[in-house]
């Protein structure tokens, strides 16, 4: 879908800490409230995990190699997390309870699986992997659309519900692979990241990545090539989208996280790292080898005192320079 | 003795074949001789409440003037796929049968539906989809307008969508093809629904009734003096992931002999539409 400019975002996974200010600034400015709770526009999960919709990565959707819809499993509210609410008013404040505790049993929900990853120790592993709508070029959420409610900005490229044209039939729900268009009980209309365009129409980043205190988020136009997500996507192709397989081709792309080596029997470092190639592949596509090594070299340059403009950009030390919006 | 069992067995047996499932269920409605067969393209006449008949809510829909008025069945087929999304959820199962009574009284149009449905839904949530059903009407009273969600902008259509998930739950739609259904800015339907939870889950049946004052039409809202309306029918099964084009419904129009014949009692209007039916 040509539009006449695209807005996109790279974000480093080598720098995310998983401390979810990204998740809170979103979620307090859009998803506090009104049918809302459940939701995470954006949502920092621990991979390898579950993610958010519990099993989404398994669930489907998407386009197949001949470009038609596939059908994906409709998640559960009990796959996102049925949200909960404290009982603050009588523990705290009357002492008619002396237990400060949630209104359900809590069974699942966002981040259940934090931190927990894969392998045995001292081989055990895990990153962050922070997800929002990937304002795809190719939208299976808008191809889904029988009332072509969904729409993407000439403009900026960015993916938006009419919540006008929107009759909650959901078939974007369940077409989005990534899952990030969810289902608002209270209003019976889907709802989605708008990539804070009422920021972005002021020159200003979006929240998640404004809040961002780990630096890992770049925000600016894929042909401004005066811009970091041209030199991080185009120039050093060092930033993949998520999942290219599922057809949709995301404009959010990720820096892959290198790791430390893996031990042997013995307590020796093998020439082999921590997080397996084949792992990342599975998620970033082919390339994944040959960005680590593009990095790896980069990162050597730096550390000899040579010059890096790819490091320079990567470190980034002005959020000036991070966030490109004109 | 054994001969004679043996065969009640067989007849049995061959007759729970033959009608299985909610055929099987409505059985005693296709002995009953008060409720006709309709086709599309038939043409019924409207009933009529006289005017010393009280009517204390407009759209109660167990209301006992409804056992006084013409009852008809029409067959509802799964809707052809449309779109991608349709397509990938079609399911071409067996259909449903719709029994539907129309009245008139001299303010308001009135439509009754019942369907059969083991499961009530009346939720719209992340984890469900609402039962529904609708009735259509071709704006302009031209059979030239397509069925499917009316024929363009200028051959549009009017909606009357009830929806089990709201208290004032019917809605005036217009719709002019595929993917156009809106919400007029002008409601004004009257809409109440009953699910009968019967012993047995053949009992099991939504009774709706659809109301609208005669006279009232603004835009895109059906003009119910005309002397013939164009009607078809549309059943949505939550339970199913029923929503949008999901749905069973009327392959063409019915038509509505909405003419007034002056002087003729309620009953005589009964008796008439209780004969009348077209191709059969």
């Amino acid at each position: 879908m040509a539009v006449k400019r695209q807005i996109s975002m790279v974000l480093d996974l080598n720098k995310c800490i998983g401390c979810q200010t990204c998740t809170t600034a979103c979620k307090l400015m859009w998803t506090n409230r009104s049918g809302r709770e459940y939701m995470y526009w954006n949502n920092v999960e621990t991979m390898p995990g579950e993610g958010y919709p519990r099993g989404y990565q398994q669930a489907g959707g998407g386009f197949d190699k001949d470009g038609a819809l596939k059908l994906s499993k409709q998640p559960s509210l009990e796959d996102y997390g049925i949200p909960w609410e404290y009982n603050y008013e009588e523990a705290l404040m009357t002492g008619t309870d002396p237990w400060l505790r949630p209104n359900i049993k809590p069974t699942w929900g966002p981040n259940w699986d934090e931190d927990q990853g894969e392998g045995d120790y001292p081989n055990s592993y895990y990153f962050y992997l922070p997800r929002l709508c990937n304002h795809c070029a190719n939208p299976a959420c808008l191809a889904a659309c029988s009332r072509n409610a969904i729409y993407k900005r000439q403009e900026d490229g960015i993916v938006l519900v009419d919540q006008e044209r929107c009759r909650g039939y959901r078939y974007c729900v369940n077409a989005c692979p990534y899952k990030k268009v969810y289902f608002n009980e209270e209003l019976s209309k889907s709802e989605k990241c708008i990539f804070c365009y009422p920021r972005i129409e002021k020159g200003l980043a979006t929240a998640c990545a404004r809040q961002c205190v780990g630096r890992i988020r770049w925000i600016g136009y894929l042909d401004d090539e005066d811009g970091p997500i041209h030199t991080l996507v185009e120039k050093y192709k060092v930033a993949l989208p998520l999942h290219p397989e599922w057809g949709t081709q995301p404009n959010v792309f990720y820096v892959p996280p290198l790791s430390s080596s893996k031990f042997g029997p013995n307590g020796e470092e093998l020439d082999e790292p921590r997080i397996p190639l084949a792992y990342l592949e599975g998620l970033f596509g082919e390339r994944v080898g040959e960005v680590l090594e593009t990095i790896k070299r980069e990162r050597q340059a730096k550390n000899e005192g040579r010059e890096s403009e790819l490091m320079d950009t990567l470190i980034g030390f002005k959020h000036a320079e991070m966030f490109k919006l004109s | 003795m054994a001969m004679r069992y043996s065969i009640k067995y067989v007849v049995a047996l061959c007759a729970s074949l033959a009608l299985p499932g909610t055929a099987m269920a409505e059985f005693s409605e296709f002995e009953n001789p008060n409720i006709q067969e309709v086709q599309p393209w038939d043409t019924i006449r409207i009933g009529r409440v006289p005017d010393d008949i009280y009517l204390r809510d407009i759209d109660d829909p167990d209301d006992i003037i409804w056992d006084r008025i013409p009852s008809y069945r029409t067959y509802l087929s799964i809707a052809p796929p449309v779109h991608p999304s349709t397509r990938l959820r079609f399911n071409a199962d067996s259909g449903t049968n719709l029994y539907f009574q129309i009245a008139r009284t001299s303010d308001y149009f009135l439509v009754r539906l019942r369907w059969k449905d083991t499961t009530k839904n009346v939720a719209t949530s992340i984890d469900g989809f609402r039962d529904a059903a609708a009735i259509q009407f071709a704006l302009n009273g031209s059979t030239d307008t397509s069925y499917m969600m009316g024929s363009g902008p200028d051959s549009p259509v009017n909606i009357w969508y009830w929806r089990s998930d709201y208290d004032f739950n019917v809605e005036d739609l217009a719709a002019g093809g595929y993917g156009s259904t809106t919400l007029l800015p002008d409601q004004q339907l009257n809409g109440h629904a009953a699910y009968i939870d019967g012993r047995a889950s053949v009992d099991q049946e939504w009774h709706l009734v659809m109301a609208r004052k005669i006279g009232s039409d603004g835009e895109h809202q059906i003009d119910l003096t005309q002397d013939e309306i164009p009607i078809s029918f549309a059943v949505w099964q939550g339970a199913n992931g029923g929503r949008d084009g999901n749905k069973h419904v009327t392959q063409g129009w019915i038509l509505l002999d909405n003419s007034l014949e002056d002087g003729k009692s309620f009953d005589d209007d009964k008796a008439q539409a209780s004969t009348q039916t077209s191709n059969q």
